[in-house]
């Protein structure tokens, strides 16, 4: 059992306390799951559980604290509870993974043989059957994570914290450590700490909300992540369906599609979503574009318009060169090709989305594109002129790159010095000596550039005195994606710009790349999550085994009769969609099902 | 994702089946050769053998043709000093005894070679394995481990980061040797907090994890000290024998002179 009452944990480096009286109980079995806005506590609170806070991180921490019999504060035994973070690697600490797997079990007193057939028994659990020789660090971030979760299961720990445990992994790693969580519910007392309420559904018994280190809410899971008016107030996203039932006004408080499905098919009643003529109409989102691969299906008769163009009114359907070229382009890795003929163009003012699962080729087309890898054959064109032979460094200056780990790219010590970092390194037009040389711009330049991609990013001017480090999430990613649109560049590639984000960081991505592709940048963004895709993107391209399965709008793409094609690639639909089947309405975003849902299920006014 | 290269090496090679105990004890025994050996003759002999377990092991010898041209200007300066102190106190700069200079410059290429042969056929468990073998202070063979991983690691953090200092103009890049000098140290700082961030998590993981760092962990490599060990045991410590024998004027090997 898991007691905390009136818990208070105050860090030194902070004004503020962490968290302040949260009080929750988790009894024998039970699964409790945590949510709230970045910085709202959650990790703090499975520091607290896991006696990390304060012993390792200072501080103090007041209350009343007990993990299966004991207050971590006072406990020796520092194995009651096995925690899994959300930095995968950061938790390897053994060359290979079975001796990962295999410390625990020692320290608890099995012999060296004994301790290897088990470990090899827990990673069959959590199928990584066959890794037991290989080097931690080799693996994906998945099977980091999976390493992780094993390693606590052989702990054998009274209670487990899963700390965000999937907010750094992809689709597929995400499933995997979903399912392993599943399967362990009803053994010991569980923790998942989590930003998207969504990620809870049908997996805890309780949920616990934080708000600014405070409890806002606690109860049974089925009252509370049905409240939207709760999460929104904590800065949290309900999930889809309970968002799509509120704005269509139904009086049934759906969590999955498959609720949301019923309580159509219950006739739920529903107040608005009437369309302009009042009558029930078929149609397809967005069909344009001019190598749209549409599937049979209806025909549009309602199409979204084409997000027009900056520069002399080009659209997405061509008409002036593109910005981004990429022909026939092929790459292998150690004789495995990893880009197979792919080719790819994105016009200025668009937004392109490069959606597929692991391994498709994602990263190493990036990689290809900005100059960090040089293609086996074909041509990559940023406005027309060839990238071969330029540097990274060159080539950086005409394609901005945001990681999807901001904190790879951080390394100075205000938001200011970050933004202007890269327009001071090229400042002067260096020879091969690395002094001296010709000034391609003043400071003046640099000031006005600063000043313009913290506009275009949102950052407020009273963050850029401040460390980059120390902000939220959301907020490190604009200040890396301003760091790379200071010196101007005409095309601008965000990888996995909506992870982990909370509803604020949310918007405050959409509109950033909003403003991007009204500046006639062209944009790519690489995303595992669909519904931002289609919030987002003009077009779509879907790659798998390195090379192109399908392109065009998100209409196109995300038709309901590729979605088997998707789900074998870790690729969930859009929910708006998947919602939008049930109401027998085509619709990729909540704001077109909302639009479109009119007349399909009974109106009161 | 950028592979992190590691020192071992996978073959199976004479050196590769060895004891690691025995491995380290003829690393132990080459450190102090560096030390005993009379004359740079006797440096150039031990890097002949250098060369020769090299290839017994198997060792990628363009990897230690670059690292070994890395000594070359090592190898300039320590001739080229001596000869510039003679020509500033108005003597000719090859009027003098280079013995001392020659003797430091291939030193290094001798302790290269032959400790590469050594390392790059152990495994990182291996190694500290050896060391414990050897009767090491368990803190001691847990940092060294803990130093590979977090060496590995932090590793493939760098490689990124270095990625993404490279777009925003820092030029990293082999081709211009001159500015890739000056610009590694923007590394430091970034590469410093990587290793912090990481290091206090994992050293929460170990606690967590019940992991003992006072007693004695039981070695994961089985020990077996055979006919070979033996050898090269021998070998190795006959060469220091031999060495240091000469150096102190107890006997005389032909062809290497004593000074």
């Amino acid at each position: 059992m898991i007691h905390a009452a009136d818990l208070r944990l105050q860090y030194p480096t902070r004004s503020d306390p962490t968290l302040q009286g949260v009080s929750f109980t988790v009894d024998d079995g039970e699964t409790l799951g945590v949510v709230g806005a970045v910085e709202s506590g959650k990790t703090s609170l499975s520091m607290a559980l896991a006696g990390f806070a304060p012993t390792v991180t200072g501080g103090t921490l007041d209350g009343e604290l007990q993990v299966a019999g004991a207050d971590p504060r006072e406990d020796d035994d520092d194995t009651r509870l096995g925690m899994v973070f959300e930095d995968y690697s950061s938790q390897l600490t053994q060359v290979h993974v079975v001796d990962e797997v295999m410390v625990p079990l020692l320290s608890r007193g099995l012999g060296r043989e004994a301790a290897r057939e088990r470990a090899s028994e827990v990673l069959d659990r959590v199928r990584l059957s066959g890794y037991e020789d290989r080097r931690t660090w080799e693996l994906s971030g998945g099977e980091q994570q999976r390493v992780a979760i094993a390693a606590a299961l052989a702990m054998d720990a009274e209670a487990l914290v899963f700390d965000t445990a999937t907010r750094a992994l992809d689709p597929a790693g995400r499933e995997e450590v979903s399912n392993i969580v599943s399967s362990l519910r009803g053994e010991k007392p569980l923790v998942l700490t989590v930003t998207d309420p969504a990620e809870l559904v049908g997996l805890c018994d309780r949920v616990l909300v934080l708000n600014d280190g405070e409890r806002e809410a606690f109860g049974p899971a089925e009252e509370i992540l049905r409240d939207a008016d709760l999460l929104d107030r904590v800065g949290v996203r309900p999930p889809t369906p309970l968002r799509a039932a509120r704005r269509l006004g139904m009086d049934a408080s759906p969590i999955t599609v498959g609720e949301f499905s019923n309580a159509v098919a219950d006739g739920a009643r529903m107040s608005r979503g009437l369309t302009d003529t009042g009558t029930s109409e078929l149609s397809v989102e967005g069909a344009s574009g001019s190598d749209t691969d549409l599937i049979d299906g209806p025909e549009a008769n309602e199409a979204e318009p084409t997000k027009p163009a900056v520069d002399g009114g080009a659209t997405a359907d061509g008409g002036e060169k593109p910005l981004l070229s990429v022909e026939d382009l092929r790459f292998s890795y150690r004789e495995e090709p990893a880009i197979d003929g792919i080719d790819l163009s994105v016009e200025a003012g668009e937004v392109h989305a490069l959606v597929g699962g692991n391994g498709a080729g994602k990263s190493t087309l990036v990689e290809l594109i900005v100059g960090l890898l040089d293609p086996d054959e074909g041509e990559i064109r940023i406005d027309g002129e060839p990238t071969a032979g330029r540097t990274a460094a060159a080539v950086g200056e005409t394609v901005a790159l945001s990681f999807q780990n901001p904190d790879e790219q951080l390394s100075k010590r205000t938001v200011e010095e970050e933004i202007r970092f890269p327009l001071e390194e090229r400042q002067y037009d260096r020879g091969w000596l690395p002094f001296g040389g010709e000034q391609r711009y003043d400071d003046s330049y640099i000031d006005e550039r600063v000043e313009a991609a913290r506009e275009r990013t949102g950052l407020g001017e009273d963050l850029l005195d401040e460390d980059p480090t120390f902000l939220p999430q959301g907020y490190r990613r604009l200040a890396a994606i301003a760091s790379a649109i200071a010196p101007d560049p005409d095309v601008v590639i965000l990888d996995e710009p909506a992870a982990g984000l909370d509803a604020e960081g949310y918007d405050l991505m959409e509109e950033a790349i909003a403003h991007l592709a009204d500046d006639g940048k062209a944009v790519l963004v690489i995303e595992h999550d669909m519904d931002f895709v289609s919030e987002v993107s003009d077009r779509v391209t879907l790659l798998s085994d390195g090379t192109v399965a399908a392109r065009g709008p998100p209409s196109t793409v995300f038709d309901a009769s590729r979605w088997d094609e998707l789900r074998a690639e870790h690729i969930r639909p859009p929910r708006a969609a998947e919602l939008a089947e049930c109401l027998d309405v085509r619709a990729l975003t909540l704001d077109s099902l909302v639009d479109r849902a009119g007349g399909a299920m009974e109106v009161h006014e | 994702m950028r592979s992190v290269p590691v020192v071992y090496n996978d073959y199976d090679t004479f050196l590769h089946r060895r004891d690691p105990r025995v491995k380290l004890l003829a690393f132990a025994a080459l450190v102090l050769f560096l030390y005993v050996a009379p004359t740079w003759h006797w440096m150039i002999a031990m890097f002949g053998i250098g060369v020769g377990l090299a290839i017994v092991a198997r060792v990628n010898p363009k990897w230690l043709l670059a690292l070994a041209a890395l000594q070359i200007p090592n190898i300039l300066g320590f001739v080229a000093f001596p000869a510039i102190e003679r020509v500033l106190a108005g003597r000719g700069a090859f009027a003098g005894d280079f013995g001392f200079g020659l003797k430091l410059a291939f030193s290094f290429p001798a302790a290269l070679f032959v400790s590469a042969s050594l390392f790059t056929t152990m495994r990182e468990t291996e190694i500290t394995d050896g060391l414990r073998g050897l009767g090491v202070p368990e803190f001691v063979c847990f940092t060294f481990e803990y130093a590979f991983l977090l060496l590995y690691t932090v590793f493939a953090d760098i490689l990124r980061i270095a990625d993404g200092l490279k777009l925003k103009g820092v030029a990293i890049e082999t081709r211009n040797p001159l500015r890739m000098a000056r610009n590694l140290p923007k590394l430091g700082v970034p590469a410093i907090i990587t290793v912090f961030r990481r290091s206090t998590t994992m050293m929460a993981v170990l606690r967590m994890r019940g992991y003992p760092l006072d007693d004695l962990q039981e070695s994961r490599t089985p020990f077996k000290f055979d006919f070979g060990d033996a050898a090269l045991l021998a070998f190795a410590v006959g060469v220091l024998a031999v060495t240091a024998g000469v150096n102190f004027g107890l006997w005389r090997v032909p062809v290497l002179p004593a000074s």
